[in-house]
């Protein structure tokens, strides 16, 4: 995304959350349509489970709905988004006990368990063989390549969701690149390099 | 020898987290033609237009969760409720605790009250029957001016009855027994 569409996005953004506070349920509408896609592929991602991912986005929503009075206006709205379903991603591992390899668990089977109904996407195959790259990912890379890519959070704020080093976020996304170029020409997607 | 500062400072200038001086010489890096950062921030370039991008990461939840969803977020008197009444989920919350601590310190109030009532008897009760077995020893021994705590007669001071202490704990019987002797 170029400078000036994140200009325009978190103009955007910044209205819709006028017209959602103001009490116009239009201003909330739009900024989910915005944003749904994003969280909810990260949560697809990290859960591997669409049962599960469309309940943590649900609860994602609501926590919003909830603190969104408490929302920092210099921030970013998305990352501030991310920030709430990594963490329900996190509390719900941890409710369950498997914390220590519950991505690890989903890492063979992510391809399998959210394939997407939509049948008419012209990319289709794209989708299927990126996800699968995404898949094969270890899971501290996949959960940094994700909040980068999809969420557009800073590895600042990931270091802090992480609980980590900058520069180990930094150091895993920086794998994560080199993985996911490795898993694609694999797949036969060649002429990245 | 591999430069390898795009895996920190060329990152960090792709996510737009640089100052505008540290983004000046990371420039000036890549433009000086550092051959390992020029080519793996355009492959980055590349595959993030390509690959990474909401058409291919991206994945819509069924129609039923968005419509939920919808339903509940997008409904100001929702949002209303749910911050105008925050007083009253505090006091649901929590108005259990101080009815519980009620509830123990009337229990224990309940339990002292009683066990000092016992205890208050059974003092009662020990003082009269030590009176009583005062009177009954001094008897014995032919003594005379010791306190009773009934006045005696003179049939019973002569009489040949023993004075034995109750039983504790038997409250409605008075402080003495006096058995009769053959």
């Amino acid at each position: 995304m170029t400078e000036k569409a994140m200009d325009q996005r978190v103009a955007d953004e910044r209205r819709l959350l006028d017209m959602w506070l103001g009490g116009d349920p239009g201003g909330f509408s739009e900024l989910y349509e915005m944003y749904k896609g994003r969280i909810f592929g990260f949560l697809l991602r990290m859960t591997g489970d669409r049962y599960l991912a469309e309940d943590v986005l649900q609860e994602t929503f609501f926590a919003a709905l909830r603190n969104v009075h408490q929302f920092d206006r210099s921030r970013n709205f998305l990352s501030w988004l991310f920030g709430i379903a990594h963490k329900r991603v996190i509390d719900h591992y941890r409710h369950a006990k498997v914390e220590a390899d519950h991505i690890g668990d989903t890492g063979g089977s992510v391809g399998s368990k959210f394939d997407a109904p939509d049948e008419t996407l012209s990319n289709k195959r794209l989708r299927k063989l990126v996800n699968e790259a995404v898949g094969e990912l270890e899971p501290t890379q996949r959960e940094v390549f994700l909040l980068r890519e999809l969420g557009g959070v800073p590895f600042k704020e990931i270091a802090e969701m992480m609980d980590c080093p900058i520069n180990t976020a930094l150091g895993r996304m920086h794998l994560a690149i080199k993985n996911m170029r490795k898993e694609l020409k694999k797949r036969g997607i060649d002429g990245v390099r | 020898m591999v430069c390898d500062k795009f895996g920190t400072i060329g990152l960090l200038y792709a996510s737009g987290e640089l100052s505008e001086a540290e983004a000046r010489e990371y420039r000036a890096h890549l433009g000086s033609g550092c051959p390992d950062c020029a080519r793996e921030a355009e492959a980055y370039r590349t595959e993030r237009a390509a690959f990474y991008t909401v058409d291919i990461l991206g994945e819509d939840p069924s129609p039923t969760v968005d419509a939920e969803i919808l339903r509940v977020c997008a409904n100001p008197k929702a949002l209303t409720r749910t911050t105008a009444f925050m007083p009253m989920v505090f006091i649901k919350k929590y108005a259990a605790a101080p009815i519980f601590v009620m509830l123990i310190a009337v229990a224990i109030g309940v339990y002292v009250r009683h066990h000092s009532m016992n205890a208050a008897d059974l003092r009662a009760e020990l003082t009269n029957g030590t009176a009583a077995e005062a009177v009954t020893v001094a008897a014995e021994h032919g003594v005379s001016d010791v306190d009773s705590p009934k006045p005696a007669t003179a049939d019973s001071a002569a009489s040949d009855d023993k004075t034995i202490p109750r039983t504790r704990g038997n409250l409605n019987i008075p402080g003495v027994h006096t058995v009769s002797g053959e």
